[in-house]
Protein backbone atom coordinates (compact mmCIF):
# COMPACT_ATOMS: atom_id res chain seq x y z
CA UNK A 1 0.00 0.00 0.00
CA UNK A 2 1.45 3.05 -0.58
CA UNK A 3 2.72 5.36 2.43
CA UNK A 4 0.10 8.01 2.57
CA UNK A 5 -2.92 5.89 2.71
CA UNK A 6 -2.08 4.26 5.20
CA UNK A 7 -2.14 7.28 7.40
CA UNK A 8 -3.74 5.19 10.85
CA UNK A 9 -0.29 2.94 10.95
CA UNK A 10 1.73 6.12 10.42
CA UNK A 11 0.68 7.93 13.53
CA UNK A 12 0.16 4.87 15.58
CA UNK A 13 4.37 4.26 14.39
CA UNK A 14 5.27 8.42 15.37
CA UNK A 15 3.34 8.07 18.74
CA UNK A 16 4.99 4.81 19.70
CA UNK A 17 8.43 5.75 18.60
CA UNK A 18 8.93 9.30 19.40
CA UNK A 19 6.48 8.78 22.86
CA UNK A 20 5.80 12.61 22.74
CA UNK A 21 2.71 14.67 21.56
CA UNK A 22 4.74 17.29 20.18
CA UNK A 23 6.25 15.08 17.57
CA UNK A 24 2.90 13.15 16.49
CA UNK A 25 1.56 16.28 15.69
CA UNK A 26 4.02 16.65 13.63
CA UNK A 27 3.73 13.56 11.78
CA UNK A 28 0.06 13.74 11.49
CA UNK A 29 0.42 17.37 9.82
CA UNK A 30 3.31 15.74 7.58
CA UNK A 31 1.13 13.04 6.21
CA UNK A 32 -2.06 15.15 6.10
CA UNK A 33 0.32 17.32 3.65
CA UNK A 34 1.01 13.75 2.12
CA UNK A 35 -2.35 12.78 1.92
CA UNK A 36 -3.12 16.47 0.01
CA UNK A 37 -0.65 15.92 -2.47
CA UNK A 38 -1.74 12.52 -3.07
CA UNK A 39 -5.29 13.78 -3.85
CA UNK A 40 -4.17 16.73 -5.87
CA UNK A 41 -1.94 14.60 -8.01
CA UNK A 42 -4.33 12.37 -8.50
CA UNK A 43 -6.83 15.00 -9.91
CA UNK A 44 -3.92 16.30 -12.22
CA UNK A 45 -3.95 12.19 -13.76
CA UNK A 46 -7.18 11.89 -13.68
CA UNK A 47 -7.42 15.63 -15.50
CA UNK A 48 -5.03 14.47 -18.18
CA UNK A 49 -6.16 10.62 -18.42
CA UNK A 50 -9.42 11.23 -18.87
CA UNK A 51 -10.13 13.20 -22.24
CA UNK A 52 -7.03 11.20 -23.56
CA UNK A 53 -8.29 7.33 -22.90
CA UNK A 54 -11.88 8.90 -23.64
CA UNK A 55 -10.12 9.65 -27.15
CA UNK A 56 -8.14 6.52 -27.27
CA UNK A 57 -10.78 3.81 -26.48
CA UNK A 58 -13.89 5.51 -27.78
CA UNK A 59 -12.73 4.43 -31.95
CA UNK A 60 -11.24 1.36 -30.57
CA UNK A 61 -15.06 0.12 -29.08
CA UNK A 62 -16.46 1.33 -32.72
CA UNK A 63 -13.22 -0.57 -35.01
CA UNK A 64 -15.53 0.26 -38.17
CA UNK A 65 -14.56 3.72 -37.39
CA UNK A 66 -10.96 3.02 -37.52
CA UNK A 67 -11.01 1.26 -41.05
CA UNK A 68 -13.28 4.15 -42.00
CA UNK A 69 -10.64 6.39 -41.22
CA UNK A 70 -7.87 4.15 -42.88
CA UNK A 71 -9.59 3.83 -45.78
CA UNK A 72 -9.73 7.23 -46.36
CA UNK A 73 -6.92 8.44 -48.64
CA UNK A 74 -6.76 12.18 -47.00
CA UNK A 75 -5.93 10.56 -43.83
CA UNK A 76 -2.99 8.05 -45.07
CA UNK A 77 -1.46 11.10 -46.87
CA UNK A 78 -1.99 13.40 -43.98
CA UNK A 79 -0.71 10.49 -41.65
CA UNK A 80 2.64 10.41 -44.10
CA UNK A 81 2.68 13.83 -44.26
CA UNK A 82 2.23 14.28 -40.39
CA UNK A 83 5.37 11.62 -39.68
CA UNK A 84 7.35 12.52 -42.31
CA UNK A 85 7.65 16.25 -41.41
CA UNK A 86 8.12 15.22 -37.69
CA UNK A 87 10.77 13.38 -38.01
CA UNK A 88 12.56 15.45 -40.30
CA UNK A 89 12.06 18.48 -37.86
CA UNK A 90 13.27 15.99 -34.76
CA UNK A 91 16.13 14.94 -36.82
CA UNK A 92 17.15 18.42 -37.95
CA UNK A 93 16.66 20.02 -34.69
CA UNK A 94 19.13 18.06 -33.37
CA UNK A 95 22.45 19.32 -35.03
CA UNK A 96 21.21 22.95 -34.54
CA UNK A 97 20.70 22.17 -30.96
CA UNK A 98 24.16 20.48 -30.50
CA UNK A 99 25.18 23.92 -31.93
CA UNK A 100 23.48 26.36 -30.25
CA UNK A 101 24.36 24.01 -27.04
CA UNK A 102 28.23 24.42 -27.51
CA UNK A 103 28.40 27.77 -28.44
CA UNK A 104 25.63 29.11 -25.54
CA UNK A 105 27.60 26.90 -22.64
CA UNK A 106 31.33 26.82 -24.25
CA UNK A 107 31.79 29.97 -25.57
CA UNK A 108 29.01 31.94 -23.53
CA UNK A 109 28.72 35.03 -26.16
CA UNK A 110 27.49 38.34 -25.15
CA UNK A 111 23.90 37.72 -24.70
CA UNK A 112 23.81 34.52 -23.81
CA UNK A 113 20.40 34.42 -21.57
CA UNK A 114 18.71 36.36 -24.43
CA UNK A 115 19.20 34.42 -27.22
CA UNK A 116 18.46 31.12 -25.47
CA UNK A 117 15.31 32.68 -24.62
CA UNK A 118 14.41 33.37 -27.96
CA UNK A 119 15.44 30.27 -28.79
CA UNK A 120 13.72 28.18 -26.55
CA UNK A 121 11.21 30.18 -24.14
CA UNK A 122 9.83 32.34 -26.86
CA UNK A 123 8.80 30.20 -29.49
CA UNK A 124 7.07 27.53 -26.64
CA UNK A 125 4.99 30.36 -25.54
CA UNK A 126 4.53 31.85 -28.95
CA UNK A 127 0.97 31.89 -30.33
CA UNK A 128 1.55 29.68 -33.52
CA UNK A 129 -0.82 30.83 -35.73
CA UNK A 130 0.97 34.23 -35.47
CA UNK A 131 4.09 32.32 -36.24
CA UNK A 132 2.15 30.98 -39.24
CA UNK A 133 1.39 34.45 -40.06
CA UNK A 134 4.59 35.84 -39.93
CA UNK A 135 6.12 33.11 -42.59
CA UNK A 136 3.15 33.67 -44.52
CA UNK A 137 4.81 36.80 -45.19
CA UNK A 138 8.13 36.52 -44.84
CA UNK A 139 8.21 33.77 -47.48
CA UNK A 140 4.79 34.07 -48.98
CA UNK A 141 3.93 35.73 -52.48
CA UNK A 142 5.35 38.87 -52.19
CA UNK A 143 8.59 37.50 -50.91
CA UNK A 144 11.53 36.24 -53.33
CA UNK A 145 10.53 32.83 -52.53
CA UNK A 146 7.45 31.43 -52.21
CA UNK A 147 6.76 28.42 -49.89
CA UNK A 148 2.95 28.92 -49.57
CA UNK A 149 1.27 25.39 -49.34
CA UNK A 150 4.52 23.36 -49.89
CA UNK A 151 5.82 20.52 -48.18
CA UNK A 152 8.43 22.54 -46.64
CA UNK A 153 6.41 25.08 -45.20
CA UNK A 154 4.77 22.50 -43.04
CA UNK A 155 8.61 21.62 -42.00
CA UNK A 156 9.36 25.13 -41.27
CA UNK A 157 6.17 25.62 -39.36
CA UNK A 158 6.84 22.30 -37.29
CA UNK A 159 10.16 23.03 -36.66
CA UNK A 160 9.54 26.16 -35.29
CA UNK A 161 7.38 25.17 -32.46
CA UNK A 162 9.00 21.85 -32.11
CA UNK A 163 12.99 22.43 -32.23
CA UNK A 164 13.43 24.63 -28.47
CA UNK A 165 12.46 21.22 -26.83
CA UNK A 166 15.83 19.52 -27.97
CA UNK A 167 17.91 22.63 -28.09
CA UNK A 168 16.69 23.44 -24.50
CA UNK A 169 17.36 19.39 -23.07
CA UNK A 170 20.75 19.32 -24.87
CA UNK A 171 22.24 23.21 -24.03
CA UNK A 172 20.91 22.38 -20.35
CA UNK A 173 23.40 19.31 -20.44
CA UNK A 174 26.09 20.82 -22.43
CA UNK A 175 26.06 23.56 -19.47
CA UNK A 176 26.49 20.75 -16.77
CA UNK A 177 29.35 19.42 -18.68
CA UNK A 178 30.88 22.72 -18.69
CA UNK A 179 30.42 23.25 -15.04
CA UNK A 180 32.80 20.00 -14.67
CA UNK A 181 36.64 19.32 -15.10
CA UNK A 182 35.76 16.60 -17.81
CA UNK A 183 36.27 19.34 -21.18
CA UNK A 184 39.32 20.25 -19.78
CA UNK A 185 40.90 17.16 -19.44
CA UNK A 186 40.24 16.17 -22.15
CA UNK A 187 41.72 19.27 -23.69
CA UNK A 188 44.25 19.17 -21.43
CA UNK A 189 45.07 15.58 -23.62
CA UNK A 190 45.24 16.93 -26.99
CA UNK A 191 41.23 17.47 -27.24
CA UNK A 192 40.14 20.06 -30.56
CA UNK A 193 36.56 21.31 -30.58
CA UNK A 194 35.88 18.14 -32.60
CA UNK A 195 36.90 15.59 -30.64
CA UNK A 196 35.62 17.13 -27.60
CA UNK A 197 31.99 17.38 -29.54
CA UNK A 198 32.23 13.90 -30.93
CA UNK A 199 34.05 11.63 -28.81
CA UNK A 200 33.20 13.34 -25.02
CA UNK A 201 29.67 16.02 -25.13
CA UNK A 202 27.53 14.03 -27.83
CA UNK A 203 28.05 10.80 -25.99
CA UNK A 204 27.87 11.82 -22.55
CA UNK A 205 24.30 13.44 -23.51
CA UNK A 206 22.78 10.66 -25.88
CA UNK A 207 20.26 10.56 -23.42
CA UNK A 208 19.21 13.91 -23.35
CA UNK A 209 19.91 14.75 -26.60
CA UNK A 210 17.07 11.36 -27.33
CA UNK A 211 14.98 13.26 -24.75
CA UNK A 212 15.32 16.38 -26.83
CA UNK A 213 14.65 14.24 -30.58
CA UNK A 214 11.34 12.62 -28.90
CA UNK A 215 10.27 15.44 -27.75
CA UNK A 216 10.85 17.46 -30.44
CA UNK A 217 9.13 14.44 -32.52
CA UNK A 218 6.04 14.54 -30.26
CA UNK A 219 5.42 18.46 -30.43
CA UNK A 220 6.01 18.39 -34.48
CA UNK A 221 3.28 15.67 -34.79
CA UNK A 222 0.42 18.03 -32.85
CA UNK A 223 1.38 21.13 -34.22
CA UNK A 224 -1.75 22.73 -35.80
CA UNK A 225 -1.65 26.50 -36.10
CA UNK A 226 1.25 27.97 -37.86
CA UNK A 227 0.58 25.27 -40.32
CA UNK A 228 -2.76 25.85 -41.45
CA UNK A 229 -1.98 29.11 -42.18
CA UNK A 230 1.83 29.18 -43.90
CA UNK A 231 1.30 25.53 -45.50
CA UNK A 232 -2.73 25.22 -45.94
CA UNK A 233 -4.43 22.49 -46.13
CA UNK A 234 -3.47 20.51 -49.37
CA UNK A 235 -4.28 17.02 -49.69
CA UNK A 236 -0.87 14.55 -49.55
CA UNK A 237 1.34 17.51 -49.87
CA UNK A 238 0.33 19.81 -46.36
CA UNK A 239 -2.75 18.01 -44.94
CA UNK A 240 -1.52 16.80 -41.33
CA UNK A 241 -3.76 14.97 -38.92
CA UNK A 242 -4.82 17.74 -36.97
CA UNK A 243 -5.48 19.72 -40.02
CA UNK A 244 -7.45 16.80 -40.98
CA UNK A 245 -8.89 16.56 -37.64
CA UNK A 246 -10.32 20.16 -37.77
CA UNK A 247 -11.17 19.64 -41.44
CA UNK A 248 -13.65 16.60 -40.61
CA UNK A 249 -14.54 17.24 -36.82
CA UNK A 250 -17.70 19.56 -38.16
CA UNK A 251 -19.29 16.75 -39.79
CA UNK A 252 -17.93 13.76 -38.61
CA UNK A 253 -16.56 14.21 -34.98
CA UNK A 254 -15.98 10.72 -34.10
CA UNK A 255 -13.80 10.02 -36.91
CA UNK A 256 -12.39 13.16 -36.07
CA UNK A 257 -11.65 11.66 -32.87
CA UNK A 258 -10.19 7.89 -34.54
CA UNK A 259 -7.81 10.79 -36.36
CA UNK A 260 -6.89 12.31 -32.90
CA UNK A 261 -6.23 8.52 -31.65
CA UNK A 262 -4.07 7.60 -34.01
CA UNK A 263 -2.27 10.63 -33.05
CA UNK A 264 -2.13 9.80 -29.18
CA UNK A 265 -0.71 6.27 -30.12
CA UNK A 266 1.88 7.89 -32.15
CA UNK A 267 3.27 10.56 -29.94
CA UNK A 268 2.79 8.39 -26.60
CA UNK A 269 4.37 5.63 -28.43
CA UNK A 270 7.44 7.71 -29.64
CA UNK A 271 8.26 8.97 -26.36
CA UNK A 272 7.99 5.74 -24.98
CA UNK A 273 10.36 3.76 -27.44
CA UNK A 274 13.07 6.78 -26.63
CA UNK A 275 12.66 6.98 -22.93
CA UNK A 276 13.54 3.73 -23.06
CA UNK A 277 16.45 3.34 -25.65
CA UNK A 278 17.57 6.85 -23.48
CA UNK A 279 17.84 4.14 -20.34
CA UNK A 280 19.87 2.08 -22.14
CA UNK A 281 22.37 4.19 -22.72
CA UNK B 1 67.54 19.86 -10.65
CA UNK B 2 68.00 20.63 -14.19
CA UNK B 3 66.56 24.25 -15.00
CA UNK B 4 63.29 25.90 -14.89
CA UNK B 5 60.32 24.34 -16.60
CA UNK B 6 57.87 26.36 -15.87
CA UNK B 7 58.12 30.55 -15.21
CA UNK B 8 55.76 32.38 -13.97
CA UNK B 9 56.09 36.09 -14.19
CA UNK B 10 54.03 38.78 -12.60
CA UNK B 11 50.88 37.21 -13.29
CA UNK B 12 47.93 39.24 -12.21
CA UNK B 13 44.19 38.20 -12.31
CA UNK B 14 41.47 39.81 -10.76
CA UNK B 15 37.77 39.38 -10.66
CA UNK B 16 36.28 43.23 -10.05
CA UNK B 17 38.07 44.63 -7.09
CA UNK B 18 39.44 41.26 -6.09
CA UNK B 19 43.13 40.37 -7.06
CA UNK B 20 42.70 36.41 -7.25
CA UNK B 21 46.61 36.54 -8.00
CA UNK B 22 48.82 39.48 -7.58
CA UNK B 23 51.75 39.90 -8.93
CA UNK B 24 53.00 36.28 -8.50
CA UNK B 25 56.28 34.90 -10.11
CA UNK B 26 57.70 31.76 -8.91
CA UNK B 27 59.99 28.97 -10.94
CA UNK B 28 59.22 25.46 -11.07
CA UNK B 29 62.12 23.25 -11.99
CA UNK B 30 62.56 20.36 -14.02
CA UNK B 31 61.42 16.92 -12.27
CA UNK B 32 61.05 19.08 -9.25
CA UNK B 33 57.45 18.10 -7.24
CA UNK B 34 56.17 21.60 -6.50
CA UNK B 35 53.25 22.42 -4.21
CA UNK B 36 50.62 25.16 -3.61
CA UNK B 37 49.72 25.40 -0.56
CA UNK B 38 47.15 27.98 0.72
CA UNK B 39 43.47 28.82 2.42
CA UNK B 40 40.53 28.69 0.02
CA UNK B 41 40.42 32.17 -1.53
CA UNK B 42 44.07 32.15 -1.89
CA UNK B 43 44.71 32.23 -5.55
CA UNK B 44 45.77 28.40 -5.40
CA UNK B 45 42.59 27.31 -8.18
CA UNK B 46 43.18 30.56 -10.34
CA UNK B 47 47.13 29.93 -11.17
CA UNK B 48 46.25 26.25 -11.78
CA UNK B 49 43.51 27.73 -14.22
CA UNK B 50 46.33 30.09 -15.45
CA UNK B 51 49.15 27.48 -15.47
CA UNK B 52 46.45 24.83 -17.66
CA UNK B 53 45.15 28.10 -20.10
CA UNK B 54 41.71 27.80 -18.85
CA UNK B 55 41.93 31.58 -17.52
CA UNK B 56 43.66 34.31 -19.41
CA UNK B 57 44.96 36.73 -16.75
CA UNK B 58 45.15 40.74 -16.66
CA UNK B 59 48.94 40.83 -16.59
CA UNK B 60 52.13 38.72 -16.44
CA UNK B 61 53.81 35.91 -18.63
CA UNK B 62 53.40 31.62 -18.10
CA UNK B 63 55.94 30.31 -19.86
CA UNK B 64 56.81 26.31 -20.29
CA UNK B 65 60.61 25.54 -21.39
CA UNK B 66 61.13 29.04 -21.74
CA UNK B 67 58.42 29.36 -24.29
CA UNK B 68 55.57 31.87 -23.87
CA UNK B 69 52.86 29.81 -23.25
CA UNK B 70 50.27 32.78 -21.92
CA UNK B 71 47.81 33.05 -25.24
CA UNK B 72 48.55 29.06 -25.91
CA UNK B 73 45.33 27.14 -26.11
CA UNK B 74 45.13 23.97 -23.59
CA UNK B 75 45.12 21.08 -25.89
CA UNK B 76 48.25 22.74 -27.62
CA UNK B 77 50.34 22.99 -23.43
CA UNK B 78 51.36 19.80 -22.80
CA UNK B 79 50.57 20.18 -19.61
CA UNK B 80 48.55 17.22 -17.88
CA UNK B 81 45.78 17.88 -15.50
CA UNK B 82 44.27 15.72 -12.84
CA UNK B 83 41.82 17.13 -11.36
CA UNK B 84 40.47 16.58 -7.53
CA UNK B 85 37.58 13.77 -8.68
CA UNK B 86 39.40 12.66 -11.25
CA UNK B 87 37.37 13.53 -13.90
CA UNK B 88 37.69 9.97 -15.89
CA UNK B 89 35.15 9.77 -18.79
CA UNK B 90 32.22 7.66 -17.44
CA UNK B 91 30.91 6.30 -20.68
CA UNK B 92 34.58 5.07 -21.79
CA UNK B 93 35.94 1.99 -20.37
CA UNK B 94 39.90 2.04 -18.52
CA UNK B 95 41.99 1.58 -21.42
CA UNK B 96 39.48 4.05 -23.22
CA UNK B 97 40.32 6.46 -20.92
CA UNK B 98 44.04 5.68 -20.82
CA UNK B 99 44.53 5.63 -24.44
CA UNK B 100 42.59 8.86 -24.97
CA UNK B 101 45.10 11.25 -26.11
CA UNK B 102 46.92 8.49 -27.24
CA UNK B 103 44.02 8.26 -30.10
CA UNK B 104 44.24 11.67 -30.11
CA UNK B 105 48.09 11.44 -31.74
CA UNK B 106 46.65 9.34 -34.15
CA UNK B 107 49.46 6.55 -32.50
CA UNK B 108 48.68 3.14 -34.04
CA UNK B 109 46.54 0.63 -31.70
CA UNK B 110 49.17 -1.73 -31.36
CA UNK B 111 51.61 1.24 -29.96
CA UNK B 112 48.39 2.59 -27.71
CA UNK B 113 47.82 -1.20 -26.74
CA UNK B 114 50.83 -1.54 -25.47
CA UNK B 115 51.56 1.75 -24.26
CA UNK B 116 48.12 1.26 -21.92
CA UNK B 117 49.16 -2.49 -21.16
CA UNK B 118 52.82 -0.44 -19.76
CA UNK B 119 51.27 2.41 -17.82
CA UNK B 120 48.77 -0.40 -16.21
CA UNK B 121 51.57 -2.38 -15.19
CA UNK B 122 53.08 1.26 -13.68
CA UNK B 123 50.18 1.87 -11.65
CA UNK B 124 49.93 -1.61 -10.83
CA UNK B 125 46.29 -1.54 -12.08
CA UNK B 126 45.61 -5.53 -13.35
CA UNK B 127 44.51 -6.32 -16.64
CA UNK B 128 41.12 -6.80 -15.74
CA UNK B 129 40.08 -3.62 -15.08
CA UNK B 130 40.84 -2.88 -18.77
CA UNK B 131 37.41 -3.22 -19.66
CA UNK B 132 35.82 -2.01 -16.51
CA UNK B 133 34.14 1.59 -16.51
CA UNK B 134 35.08 4.09 -14.11
CA UNK B 135 32.09 3.61 -11.75
CA UNK B 136 33.64 0.00 -10.88
CA UNK B 137 36.53 1.03 -9.24
CA UNK B 138 37.98 1.71 -5.81
CA UNK B 139 38.84 5.65 -5.43
CA UNK B 140 41.88 4.65 -5.47
CA UNK B 141 42.41 2.80 -8.48
CA UNK B 142 40.30 5.99 -10.26
CA UNK B 143 43.21 8.23 -9.39
CA UNK B 144 45.74 5.45 -10.37
CA UNK B 145 43.81 5.20 -13.56
CA UNK B 146 43.49 9.41 -13.93
CA UNK B 147 47.34 9.51 -13.26
CA UNK B 148 47.90 6.39 -16.31
CA UNK B 149 45.27 8.71 -18.74
CA UNK B 150 47.56 11.96 -17.70
CA UNK B 151 51.09 10.43 -18.22
CA UNK B 152 50.21 8.38 -21.10
CA UNK B 153 50.70 11.72 -23.68
CA UNK B 154 54.05 12.20 -21.84
CA UNK B 155 53.00 15.78 -20.66
CA UNK B 156 55.86 18.22 -19.38
CA UNK B 157 54.57 19.18 -16.57
CA UNK B 158 51.39 17.10 -14.68
CA UNK B 159 48.97 19.71 -12.69
CA UNK B 160 46.98 17.65 -9.86
CA UNK B 161 44.57 19.46 -7.79
CA UNK B 162 44.09 18.32 -4.08
CA UNK B 163 45.13 14.76 -5.02
CA UNK B 164 44.68 13.56 -1.51
CA UNK B 165 41.60 15.57 -0.05
CA UNK B 166 39.13 12.66 -1.42
CA UNK B 167 40.53 9.73 -0.17
CA UNK B 168 40.77 8.31 2.78
CA UNK B 169 43.89 7.59 4.69
CA UNK B 170 44.06 4.15 3.80
CA UNK B 171 43.84 5.20 0.05
CA UNK B 172 46.17 7.97 0.71
CA UNK B 173 48.86 5.54 1.51
CA UNK B 174 48.29 3.64 -1.44
CA UNK B 175 48.50 6.70 -4.16
CA UNK B 176 51.45 8.08 -2.74
CA UNK B 177 54.26 6.33 -3.74
CA UNK B 178 52.65 7.02 -6.94
CA UNK B 179 52.58 10.88 -6.79
CA UNK B 180 56.55 10.75 -5.16
CA UNK B 181 57.88 8.31 -7.87
CA UNK B 182 56.37 10.60 -10.78
CA UNK B 183 59.70 12.45 -12.03
CA UNK B 184 61.74 9.17 -11.57
CA UNK B 185 59.38 6.62 -13.41
CA UNK B 186 57.98 9.19 -15.56
CA UNK B 187 60.12 11.74 -16.32
CA UNK B 188 57.63 14.20 -15.32
CA UNK B 189 57.56 17.50 -13.57
CA UNK B 190 54.65 17.74 -11.00
CA UNK B 191 52.84 20.47 -9.61
CA UNK B 192 50.15 20.05 -6.32
CA UNK B 193 47.72 22.11 -5.65
CA UNK B 194 47.31 21.26 -1.74
CA UNK B 195 45.29 22.63 0.87
CA UNK B 196 45.99 20.67 3.89
CA UNK B 197 50.05 21.90 4.67
CA UNK B 198 50.92 18.64 5.98
CA UNK B 199 50.10 16.86 2.67
CA UNK B 200 52.74 18.97 0.98
CA UNK B 201 55.11 18.72 3.40
CA UNK B 202 54.88 15.12 3.03
CA UNK B 203 55.14 15.12 -0.89
CA UNK B 204 56.68 18.12 -2.34
CA UNK B 205 60.72 18.96 -2.78
CA UNK B 206 59.91 22.88 -2.87
CA UNK B 207 56.33 24.63 -1.39
CA UNK B 208 54.74 28.02 -2.52
CA UNK B 209 52.59 29.67 0.13
CA UNK B 210 49.78 31.66 -1.11
CA UNK B 211 47.82 34.04 0.59
CA UNK B 212 44.96 36.59 -0.67
CA UNK B 213 46.17 35.60 -4.26
CA UNK B 214 49.88 36.95 -2.83
CA UNK B 215 52.69 34.72 -2.86
CA UNK B 216 54.16 34.52 0.34
CA UNK B 217 56.81 32.10 0.23
CA UNK B 218 58.73 29.78 -1.59
CA UNK B 219 60.88 27.00 0.26
CA UNK B 220 61.71 23.03 1.05
CA UNK B 221 59.77 21.52 3.70
CA UNK B 222 62.68 21.95 5.52
CA UNK B 223 63.10 25.35 5.38
CA UNK B 224 59.39 26.05 5.51
CA UNK B 225 59.09 24.64 8.85
CA UNK B 226 62.27 25.71 10.05
CA UNK B 227 62.10 29.65 9.29
CA UNK B 228 58.71 30.69 8.52
CA UNK B 229 59.04 34.42 6.50
CA UNK B 230 55.66 36.11 7.43
CA UNK B 231 52.82 35.61 10.22
CA UNK B 232 50.54 33.87 7.84
CA UNK B 233 52.82 30.98 7.17
CA UNK B 234 53.35 31.19 10.47
CA UNK B 235 49.68 30.49 11.41
CA UNK B 236 49.33 27.97 8.55
CA UNK B 237 52.34 26.07 10.07
CA UNK B 238 50.79 26.34 13.81
CA UNK B 239 49.80 22.98 14.32
CA UNK B 240 52.60 21.36 12.46
CA UNK B 241 55.40 23.02 14.36
CA UNK B 242 53.77 21.93 17.59
CA UNK B 243 53.34 18.28 16.33
CA UNK B 244 57.19 18.50 14.98
CA UNK B 245 58.41 20.29 18.95
CA UNK B 246 56.65 17.29 20.18
CA UNK B 247 57.59 14.78 18.43
CA UNK B 248 61.16 15.84 18.58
Amino acid sequence: MIDGFCLADLYSAGYRSNGDSNSAIIMIMRDKISFLLIVLASLLVLWFSVPLLYALFRPIMQPELLAQLFADSRFRGALVISISTAVLSALLAVPFAIAIAYVLAFLRPRGAILIETALVDVPQTFPPVAEGLIYLVLLGSDAPINLIGTFAAVLIAKFFVASPFAIGFVTRKFRDLERSDIPIIARSLGAGTGTLLWRVLIPLSLRDILGGFSLTFARAMGEFGGTLIFAGVIAWKTEIIPTYVSRVSAETPLLALAATAVLVVFSTLSILTFKSLAKRV
Amino acid sequence: MNGNLLTIEHLTKRYGQVAALDDVSFAVQKGERFGVVGESGSGKTTLLRCILGITISDEGRVSLENKDITGVPVEHRGIGYVPQDFGLFPHLSVSENIAFGLRIQKISLQETRSRVETLLKAMQLSEELMSRKPRELSGGQQQRVALARALAVSPKLLLLDEPLSNLDEATKDEVLPYLRTLSDRFGTTAMFVIHTIQDALDLCDRIGVFHRGRLLQVATPHELVGKPTTPQVSRLLAGIRQNHTHSS
